[in-house]
C-alpha cells in the first residue's frame, strides 16, 4: 500500500478557479516524488489539501491508510511540511525554531537537540544557529525551514520550493539530506518548479499543468519520448535577434536569451554547421548540442516554456563550440 | 518519527515559540499600555472641570477596564491581522499543535504583557483621586475574563475579515465607541437611553462593573450578572474563533 494516495482531486474555488482537476497520484514509503509544474499549475493548492488547509471540492486523499480528509489532526501529524514562503521565524534563532519544532512533533528534547546541531552542521549553517531570524538571510531561513520540517521527520515530508534562495553549494547540501530522509523511511513530496535539480533528485515525478497531471513516471520513462533525440541549445548575443529555427528543428523556445530546440540525431551535421554559420555573423554567442533532458520533456508536456529555471551552466555538453 | 504531544505540552510549546517571537515588540508594547492605562485615569480627569468621590472611582476603575478591552478589541486583531498578511498563521497552522492551544498560548503572552499597565493605572488612580481600593479575591479572575471576552471577539474579529484594512478601520471605530460611547468611565444614566438600552446586549457594560465592582466597596451590585453575561461572551468569541480557525476553504 503505498504511504499517500490521492484519488481523483478536484478543487475550484467560489470564483471559478479550477486549481486541481482530477489529480491522482500514488507515493511510496523512502521514495522522493516530484510535483512538477509551471507556477500556477496547481501544486502548492494540492499540497495544503494533504495537510488540510484546504478542503478539495471532491476526491480523495489516504495518508498511511487513514483518510486525511476526515482526519485532518492526523494528516499534520503524519506529515511535515516545509512552505513555499518563509516561515515566521523573527526574534527566534535557528536552533531554538528548529527544537521547538521538534518537540512540537514529539520528539524528546535531547535527542532533538541533538538532531538539530547535527542538520545545521550538515547544511553548513551552524555559524548562523544562534542569529534571530529577522537577521538572517534568504537562503539561511530556507534551510532553516528544512531543518524545521525534517528534526523529527513525519512519514510524509512536503518540501515545497525548499532550494529557493539558497545558494548552489547548499543545494547539493539539502539534496544529501533529502535523500536520507527517504533512506530514513519518509516519503518525500517534492514540490518544484526546477526541472533539472528534480531530474536528479526525484525517483519518480508527475508533471502538473493547469490543475492536471499532464505526465507521470521516471524521469528516463518521461523522456522516452525524446528517445534518440538530441537538445540543441543557443545562447543569443544580448543585442540581436533570435535566429528563424531551421525546418530540421522541432519544437523551440525562447528563453530569455536561450533558444531551446529538439532534433532529430540524423540532423546533428547541419545542425552544428547552421549554429556556426549563426555564431559567425553574430547573432548566436555560445551553442550546445547533447541528449535530450527532462527539460524537453516538460517543454512538450507544458506545451510552453513559462517558469523554466535552469542555469546554462548546468546542461550536459557533447558537443560544444 | 514524530508523535502526538498532549494539549497542555503543546499550549507551553507555544508559549515559548510565541514569547520568542513576541520579544523584540513586549517591551514597547508594555510601555504604551502602561502609558494607555495611567494616561486615561488621568487625562479624561481634564476634561473634568470638578472631579467628585464617584467621578474619581468612575475613573481609577475605568482606565485599566479599557486597557484590558482596548488590547482583546483594538492590539490583539491588528497583530493578528499582520500576521495573517505575513503568512505566518498557514504555518503554525500546518503544524500538528491544536489550534486552541495556540490561540491560548498567544493569550497568556498578551494578558501577563498587559497586566502590569493595568495595575499601574490603578494604583495612579487611586492616589491620585485620593481614595481607598478594595481589592477583592475575584478582581484577578474578572481581569481575566475581561481581558478573555475581548480578545476572544478580537480573534474573531481578526480571522473574519477578508483584508487587514477592515480589522484597521473596524478597530478604530471600536477604540473611539469605547472611549465615548460606552459606560466605562461614567455611569450608564448619563447616555441617552436608546444607547443605555443597547449596552444591556453589549458586554462592555459587564466588563466594566465586573471590574470596579471587584475593587471597590459599595459597588458589586450586579456583580453576578456581569460575571454571566461576561462568561456568554467569552463563549461567544472563542467560539466563533474555533469555528473561524479549524475551517478549511
Amino acid at each position: 500500500m503505498s504511504l499517500l494516495t490521492i484519488e481523483h482531486i478536484h478543487k475550484e474555488y467560489p470564483s471559478g478557479v479550477r486549481a486541481n482537476d482530477d489529480i491522482s497520484l500514488s507515493v511510496e514509503a523512502g521514495e522522493i516524488f516530484g510535483l512538477l509544474g509551471p507556477n500556477g499549475a496547481g501544486k502548492t493548492t494540492l499540497v495544503n489539501q494533504i495537510i488540510g488547509l484546504i478542503a478539495p471540492t471532491s476526491g480523495k486523499i489516504d495518508i498511511d491508510g487513514v483518510d486525511a480528509l476526515a482526519n485532518t489532526q492526523h494528516a499534520r501529524q503524519a506529515c511535515s511540511f516545509q512552505p513555499q514562503s518563509q516561515v515566521p521565524i523573527d526574534g527566534v534563532t535557528p536552533q531554538q525554531a528548529i527544537e521547538l519544532v521538534g518537540q512540537l512533533r514529539g520528539g524528546v528534547r535531547s535527542s532533538v537537540r541533538q538532531r538539530a546541531s547535527q542538520l545545521v552542521e550538515a547544511l553548513e549553517i551552524a555559524e548562523w544557529a544562534r542569529t534571530p531570524g529577522e537577521n538572517l538571510s534568504g537562503g539561511v531561513r530556507r534551510l532553516t525551514a528544512f531543518c524545521m520540517a525534517t528534526v523529527v521527520p513525519g512519514q510524509l515530508v512536503i518540501l515545497d520550493e525548499p532550494t529557493n534562495d539558497v545558494d548552489p553549494l547548499r543545494r547539493r547540501l539539502l539534496w544529501r539530506e533529502v535523500r536520507n530522509l527517504a533512506e530514513m523511511g519518509s516519503a518525500v513530496l517534492l514540490v518544484t518548479h526546477n526541472v533539472l535539480e528534480a531530474e536528479r533528485s526525484v525517483d519518480r515525478l508527475a508533471v502538473l499543468d493547469r490543475g492536471r497531471v499532464v505526465g507521470a513516471g521516471t524521469a528516463a520513462d518521461l523522456k522516452g519520448q525524446e528517445n534518440g533525440n538530441l537538445r540543441l541549445e543557443l545562447t543569443i548575443e544580448p543585442a540581436a535577434e533570435p535566429p528563424v529555427p531551421a525546418p530540421f528543428l522541432s519544437r523551440s523556445v525562447i528563453l530569455g536569451r536561450r533558444m531551446i530546440a529538439t532534433l532529430d540525431a540524423s540532423s546533428l551535421d547541419r545542425a552544428v554547421e547552421w549554429a556556426r554559420s549563426l555564431q559567425g555573423n553574430g547573432s548566436v554567442e555560445e551553442f550546445a548540442i547533447g541528449p535530450t533532458t527532462l527539460e524537453d520533456a516538460y517543454i512538450r508536456l507544458v506545451g510552453r516554456d513559462d517558469a523554466l529555471e535552469v542555469p546554462t551552466a548546468e546542461v550536459n555538453h557533447v558537443a560544444t563550440s | 518519527m514524530s508523535r502526538q504531544v498532549s494539549w497542555l505540552r503543546s499550549y507551553f510549546l507555544m508559549l515559548q515559540w510565541q514569547a520568542l517571537r513576541l520579544r523584540p515588540v513586549l517591551p514597547l508594547f508594555m510601555l504604551v499600555e502602561a502609558f494607555t492605562g495611567v494616561g486615561t485615569v488621568v487625562g479624561v480627569g481634564y476634561v473634568l472641570p470638578r472631579i467628585d468621590p464617584t467621578t474619581a472611582m468612575f475613573l481609577s476603575t475605568g482606565g485599566p477596564t479599557l486597557t484590558l478591552i482596548a488590547l482583546g478589541l483594538t492590539i490583539v486583531p491588528q497583530m493578528v491581522a499582520d500576521s495573517k498578511a505575513r503568512g505566518a498563521f498557514d504555518y503554525v497552522w500546518s503544524l500538528p499543535v491544536p489550534r486552541m492551544a495556540f490561540l491560548a498560548a498567544d493569550f497568556t503572552i498578551w494578558l501577563l504583557a498587559v497586566l502590569p499597565g493595568v495595575l499601574m493605572a490603578l494604583f495612579v488612580g487611586a492616589r491620585r483621586y485620593d481614595f481607598a481600593l478594595q481589592i477583592s479575591p475575584l478582581a484577578l479572575p474578572a481581569f481575566v475574563l475581561v481581558a478573555l471576552m475581548s480578545t476572544g471577539l478580537g480573534y474573531a474579529v481578526a480571522h473574519a475579515a477578508p483584508k487587514p484594512e477592515l480589522v484597521t478601520l473596524l478597530t478604530n471605530f471600536i477604540i473611539f465607541a469605547l472611549f465615548l460611547f460606552s459606560p466605562i468611565n461614567f455611569p450608564v444614566e448619563r447616555l441617552p437611553r436608546w444607547l443605555g438600552e443597547l449596552h444591556r446586549f453589549l458586554p462592555v457594560k459587564y466588563a466594566a462593573t465586573a471590574v470596579r465592582g471587584t475593587l471597590v466597596q459599595g459597588y458589586s451590585d450586579g456583580l453576578g450578572l456581569s460575571f454571566a453575561a461576561l462568561a456568554v461572551w467569552c463563549v461567544l468569541g472563542l467560539g466563533t474563533t474555533y469555528v473561524l480557525v479549524t475551517r478549511r476553504n
